[in-house]
């Protein structure tokens, strides 16, 4: 059988919600809803950690941010781990690649040939990229399979506009829309003044307000480069032959719990979509609720499709195509996403209930009846069974999961870069507070 | 006219009542806004020129010497960034231009476009020839679009070219290439990005309150724009002078809200979105 040709598509910072298709009233994403309709989607699907860098990896590489060695984002990808466009290329694949990458420490021109870098706005690159990926669909002359990868940058810039440099957004024209703002979210914090993130503690409600606007504009944006890439897949010579990948790296606050940005493992930073299509091939129009899915199963399932053996040491990632293809099968009963920004933390989530631990507390959320993660239930007693079982399922994630230590140079004392910035950590800096931390999290059982 | 006092006692009570009113919020002119008002841009410069803020020193308002209305403009394209000299500081640069030509004849009007923005270090060329109606808007009714990239070496990536051509008709448009095709369905009547500069030259109006679909680079359909008048603002230009500018604001679906910024012989001197922004050069 002729291997497909494998189009990955994928955005960056959008909430899981940001989608028309799924009930959200203020944004409008015709094309997302177009792949939604021809797809499955997977509606319990997670990063494998909320920030750029480690999830990207994470998608590459198969591993988990604590194993491929990206902990945050200026931390360098384990060199000796092998990445999706160096294992598809040796599998005959042309691997292609255009737009955001940011997998650090990996150079992508090694990996993939690069169509177009994008920028570090969409508002500039994105219209490029898109650009780029349908001249290549439209104009490649090779017969191999292609694995053609294509990273939008939008919905982040959110990240800008209210940034501490003033930024380019323009708030104060809120009061001129007011009638056009988005209501805030039912979890939404009012006492952030005092209790917030600090970049947005001098926000006003109309402030919050507008950034939750302007956000689901940006999603709408990059919505329609979606579509036109799409339309060049689903449209063109390459239509029968082509599964069609698109997920997020991750979430955005976008208000909820008062929060912007990414990093911690509340629903709207680590939830991300997840849909996958090709015709006669892939259920339309099926919504997965039952499986737990994350984004390091993302280079399983791509192997899986492309005929590739899996890459070396997928410790936890697993494939989706059985579940796609509707078989019956055995699957995990939890899922995992660590951070190491503003701390470490980590969550277990189930089907019902969700964990989040810290070195020096727990919280639990019951996701099922309390999407909104409004009540903490770690501190009642009736829950406690719930906490006790993450806790095991923790323990054996850990002893699954090859804990990278960090490069062994860095065992020593390493200079400060001179050009770094003085509060970003030092190289070296967030490997041993987690390994350390998980060692004891390992002898506690 | 007999002068009124105030006793102590009726000073003390009226300034107790207003003290009250002021904490519940009902002192119109004292109290905050019901929803805070905008603490970012509180006591900034005018947001629709924010995203320029610090191009506005070396801008000079294009004078077209007694051209009230000329055939062609040529805007620089103006990208907001992070500054050099580290945290909290930022800055714009060109990153590119466009030149908007625009010809009538009896049964149509016809723009020809030429833009070139730097992006990751190449140049995106795209050229586009646009036939419109000649109704009030000049919506579109088909076109051809080419775009290219240029490598820091000054060779087409032949890879990279794109040729389009597209037509819309009660509202179907339809966008072809030699190996697809792709259709969108507007509700409104569909003008492009490059069309708005000469819209408002030629309707602009305290009043106007338009509605259309913008075709965006004549591919991406954006529905449901809205365009009012936003204002007179000050702008300080060149030379430390002060440009007073009629603005205009666009609001609608897959775009930030867009200002136009027009001088008194309605020429659309700079249009601001949020990173990107166009000066009008001549």
């Amino acid at each position: 059988m002729q291997k497909p040709n494998i189009v990955f598509v994928h955005v960056d910072q959008m909430h899981h919600k940001a989608i028309s298709a799924y009930g959200c009233p203020h944004v409008q994403t015709p094309s997302i809803d177009r792949i939604i309709r021809d797809g499955t989607s997977f509606m319990e699907s997670y990063d494998a950690m909320p920030q750029c860098c480690p999830a990207r990896a994470s998608w590459f590489t198969g591993r988990m941010s604590k194993e491929h060695g990206v902990v945050v984002n200026s931390y360098p990808l384990r060199p000796e781990l092998p990445d999706l466009g160096q294992w598809l290329r040796k599998e005959g694949y042309e691997t292609v690649y255009t737009g955001k990458w940011h997998v650090s420490g990996r150079d992508v021109r090694k990996s993939f040939n690069v169509l177009h870098r994008g920028s570090g706005h969409g508002e500039l690159g994105d219209s490029a990229v898109a650009r780029s990926a349908v001249a290549y669909l439209r104009n490649r002359t090779g017969k191999e399979p292609f694995f053609l990868a294509v990273g939008f940058l939008n919905p982040h810039d959110c990240c800008y506009p209210a940034g501490n440099d003033g930024g380019p957004g323009k708030f104060a024209f809120a009061g001129k829309i007011k009638d056009k703002l988005p209501p805030l979210p039912a979890n939404f914090d009012h006492d952030y003044h005092n209790t917030g993130m600090r970049q947005i503690r001098n926000w006003s409600t109309r402030d919050w307000r507008y950034y939750i606007y302007s956000y689901y504009r940006m999603v709408e944006m990059v919505d329609a480069e979606i579509g036109r890439v799409y339309d060049a897949v689903r449209n063109g010579p390459h239509a029968d032959n082509t599964l069609f990948v698109f997920t997020a790296d991750h979430g955005d606050g976008l208000g909820f719990h008062a929060k912007v940005s990414k990093g911690y493992l509340e629903e709207e930073a680590c939830r991300v979509p997840a849909v996958l299509c090709w015709p006669e091939r892939i259920a339309a129009g099926r919504r997965d609720t039952e499986h737990l899915v994350s984004g390091v199963d993302i280079a399983a399932t791509i192997c899986d499709y492309a005929g590739a053996p899996p890459l070396p040491k997928m410790t936890v990632a697993r494939s989706w195509r059985p579940l796609l293809e509707g078989k019956s099968i055995p699957w995990r009963n939890y899922i995992v996403c660590e951070t190491s920004i503003g701390g470490l933390s980590i969550c277990i989530r189930d089907k019902r209930f969700k964990t989040i631990f810290y070195p020096d507390r727990t919280r639990l959320f019951d996701i099922q009846n309390d999407p909104l993660e409004t009540k903490d239930l770690a501190g009642d007693a009736a829950h406690a069974s719930v906490v006790k079982r993450h806790r095991e399922h923790l323990r054996e994630y850990l002893s699954r999961i090859e804990i990278y230590p960090g490069p062994p140079q860095l065992t020593q004392a390493a200079p400060r870069p001179r050009r770094a910035a003085a509060k970003r950590p030092r190289l070296g800096d967030l490997y041993t507070p987690y390994v350390q931390w998980y060692q004891k999290l390992q002898a506690e059982g | 006219m007999q002068s009124q006092r105030m006793d102590r006692r009726e000073f003390l009570q009226s300034g107790l009542v207003a003290a009250s009113l002021i904490a519940a919020g009902r002192l119109p002119l004292l109290a905050r806004d019901a929803d805070g008002g905008s603490g970012i841009d509180a006591g900034g410069q005018p947001c629709a020129v924010k995203p320029i803020r610090d191009y506005l020193p070396t801008f000079s308002p294009s004078d077209t010497q007694g051209q009230e209305r000329p055939a062609t403009l040529h805007y620089d394209i103006v990208h907001w960034s992070w500054g050099r000299k580290g945290r909290g500081t930022h800055t714009n640069s060109v990153v590119g231009k466009i030149d908007i030509a625009c010809t009538k004849s009896s049964d149509r009007i016809v723009y020809e476009v030429a833009q070139s923005t730097k992006v990751g270090g190449v140049d995106n060329v795209m050229e586009a020839e646009i036939a419109c109606n000649t109704d009030a808007l000049h919506s579109i009714r088909s076109w051809r679009l080419k775009s290219h990239e240029v490598g820091p070496d000054g060779q087409i990536d032949p890879l990279s070219k794109l040729a389009e051509r597209g037509r819309c008709e009660n509202g179907k448009i339809r966008i072809e290439s030699d190996r697809d095709h792709c259709g969108r369905l507007a509700s409104h009547c569909v003008v492009t990005q490059w069309h708005v500069p000469g819209l408002l030259t030629r309707s602009a109006d305290r009043s106007l309150r338009l509605t259309f679909d913008l075709l965006r680079d004549a591919s991406l359909l954006k529905p449901n724009q809205r365009l009012t008048y936003d204002g007179r603002v000050q702008v300080p230009v060149k030379g430390g002078r002060t440009l007073a500018l009629d603005s205009y604001a666009q609001t609608g679906e897959g775009i930030l809200p867009t200002h136009y910024l027009l001088d008194d012989k309605r020429r659309v001197q700079l249009v601001t979105c949020s990173f990107l922004s166009w000066a009008l050069q001549r």
